[in-house]
């Protein structure tokens, strides 16, 4: 559904996109990654049509961003970082404004509002003054515009930014409701967003794409070392050193008051024998588990060494 | 040839006209958001206000100092008022999409340029339309105490010129609107550029080839013929021409913003 080939953009001097491609299936839902500056709003606004890339090309749904961008458009629907509405409108107005500039048919305008009213949940405030609604509901209304024409692809540039962790709750659900019908890219610097709407993970850091992966696929593919939490019920003279000497082990950590952390290389797992040899030296085994790294560690391994 | 052909045969009238048919709804879209956005605020009534006070001032000091039918005065004033006042009018148009963001949501919309420029101006224009109609009582005052013995054609001419001329300035306006998104800034160059050719033959009056470009260039002279009761091909074509080259401007700058 949409195809990008080595996309770069200049700013004058300065390089926000360096050589990006991916590609985007039917009814996928992807996250964009990566810290602020990173590119990825340069990337959606070329997507868009609202920027010309330097150099490569993109298309969606088969057209060139540049040489059809009307066509593009018509497709897309696109929600900006910063959710852009008109303060002096109704709700239902601007609905009706935004079906009509992006090419809904007049008899079928009505129609369309009542069903993104009633799919972003805006049906109390659908009458009410946009300047006057919290946060929100303007992120709502602002996915509803994007929506409003049916579109093959949304394009959502931080979604979530600067609501409340109920609402993020919300809009995360309404994103995820949608996959399967749309083909959807979302971008954000929030780790466990993209674990929990994305079926698929670009990172993007200094205008490249450094990883592209799964979220648990990435999850596995990074961690490069193992940690095993153990927890014991009788603390040995030397744990550190004792521990130390088995096949394996990296290195041993005293992390909380009776519990240990051990490490070994990925790959290779030392439960079993860490359980034998915990048992057999009579320490008293009370929990024994697999510490999975988190994408945000992840994301620091990433971005941090580029 | 095969490319004509193919053209031609491919040419299908119904089909055509409703696609232009679209293309202007789709402006006038635009144009009437503007138009309740512009009537949601202060600003459209503050400048109307502005407007209406000075055009009756000098019509009252006109009709009761003068004691004379003559309006010539009274619209070459509201000419100076309009350019006082227009750019009041026009530096939101495309600013104010810009500071909110919603340009972005414009420009990314299957609407070309041309629409949002058209849209914007149009909006604007019916500012000017209803600026222009309540001075309508001007005319009906006139016939009513002249008796109907004063020829009005010079007044419905003068309408015509201000309409022109309007389209002209709301022209520059919207061409800087779209060059910066601060606002005072966009009034002031718009302010400075209608001065600039309003008064540009004041340092070369006489004759010479300088003199006659800035008599060609100049608004106000061409806008003169108007108030006289004279409307000239050239000076229709003149306004009309100057009004396209500025949306062309500011098609172009939005545009530019691509490549920046």
């Amino acid at each position: 559904m949409i195809e990008v080939a080595g996309l770069t953009k200049f700013y004058g001097e300065v390089r926000a996109l360096d050589d990006v491609t991916f590609s985007v299936r039917k009814g996928e839902i992807i996250g964009f990654l990566g810290p602020n500056g990173a590119g990825k709003t340069t990337t959606m606004r070329i997507l868009t049509g609202f920027l010309s890339p330097t150099t490569g090309t993109a298309k969606v749904g088969g057209y060139d961003v540049v040489e059809n961008s009307l066509e593009v458009r018509r497709i897309t629907g696109y929600l900006p970082e910063t959710v852009p509405l008109y303060n002096e409108m109704r709700v239902r107005d601007y609905l009706g404004y935004m079906a009509r500039i992006r090419g809904v048919q007049r008899k079928r305008i009505r129609d369309r509002v009542d069903y993104a009213v009633e799919r972003c949940g805006l049906r109390e405030v659908a009458d009410r003054i946009i300047g006057h609604l919290s946060k929100g509901y303007r992120q709502r209304v602002g996915v509803a515009q994007a929506i409003i024409h049916d579109p093959q692809v949304l394009i959502l540039d931080e979604p979530t930014i600067g609501l409340d962790p109920v609402q993020v709750r919300e809009v995360r659900q309404l994103i995820k409701d949608m996959a399967g019908e749309r083909t959807i890219i979302l971008s954000t610097h929030i780790l466990p967003e993209v674990s929990m709407t994305c079926e698929r993970v670009l990172i993007i850091h200094k205008g490249r794409i450094v990883a592209e992966d799964t979220p648990e696929g990435l999850s596995r593919r990074l961690s490069q070392s193992e940690r095993i939490l153990v927890r014991l019920a009788r603390i040995p003279s030397q744990p550190l050193s004792a521990l130390g000497k088995l096949d394996n082990v990296i290195k041993v950590e005293h992390v909380g008051d009776n519990l240990f952390a051990v490490e070994a290389p990925a790959g290779h797992d030392i439960r079993e024998q860490l359980a034998e040899f915990i048992v057999k030296n009579g320490w008293g085994l009370l929990e024994l588990r697999r510490e999975e790294m988190t994408l945000e560690e992840i994301f620091v391994n990433l971005v941090t060494r580029e | 040839m095969a490319q004509v052909t193919k053209v031609l045969v491919g040419f299908k009238p119904k089909e055509t006209v409703g696609r232009i048919g679209e293309w202007f709804a789709v402006t006038f879209a635009i144009a009437l958001r503007e138009v309740r956005s512009l009537f949601s605020s202060w600003i459209a009534y503050v400048t109307l206000a502005f407007f209406e006070i000075w055009a009756g001032f000098f019509f009252f000091a006109i009709a009761r100092i003068g004691q004379t039918a003559d309006m010539r005065y009274l619209f070459w004033n509201m000419a100076v008022i309009l350019f006082i006042v227009l750019p009041m009018v026009t530096m939101r148009l495309l600013a104010e999409e810009r500071r909110l963001g919603t340009l972005e949501l414009l420009l990314t919309s299957p609407v070309t340029d041309w629409q949002v420029v058209l849209g914007k101006f149009l909006g604007a224009y019916y500012w000017l339309i209803v600026a222009l109609g309540l001075t309508l009582y001007v005319p009906y005052l006139v016939h009513r105490f002249s008796g109907g013995t004063v020829d009005l054609g010079p007044y419905w001419t003068a309408y015509i010129g201000l309409l022109l001329f309007g389209a002209a300035a709301i022209s520059v306006g919207v061409f800087w609107s779209a060059l910066t998104d601060n606002q005072i800034i966009a009034a002031f160059a718009t302010f400075g550029t209608l001065l600039l050719v309003y008064v540009i033959t004041w340092p070369t009056e006489g004759t010479g080839t300088l003199a006659e470009i800035c008599r060609k260039v100049s608004l106000y002279y061409r806008y003169q013929d108007f108030t006289a009761g004279l409307i000239q091909s050239k000076d229709v074509i003149f306004f009309l021409l100057l009004s396209l080259a500025f949306l062309y401007l500011a098609v172009q700058v939005l545009g530019s913003r691509r490549w920046r």
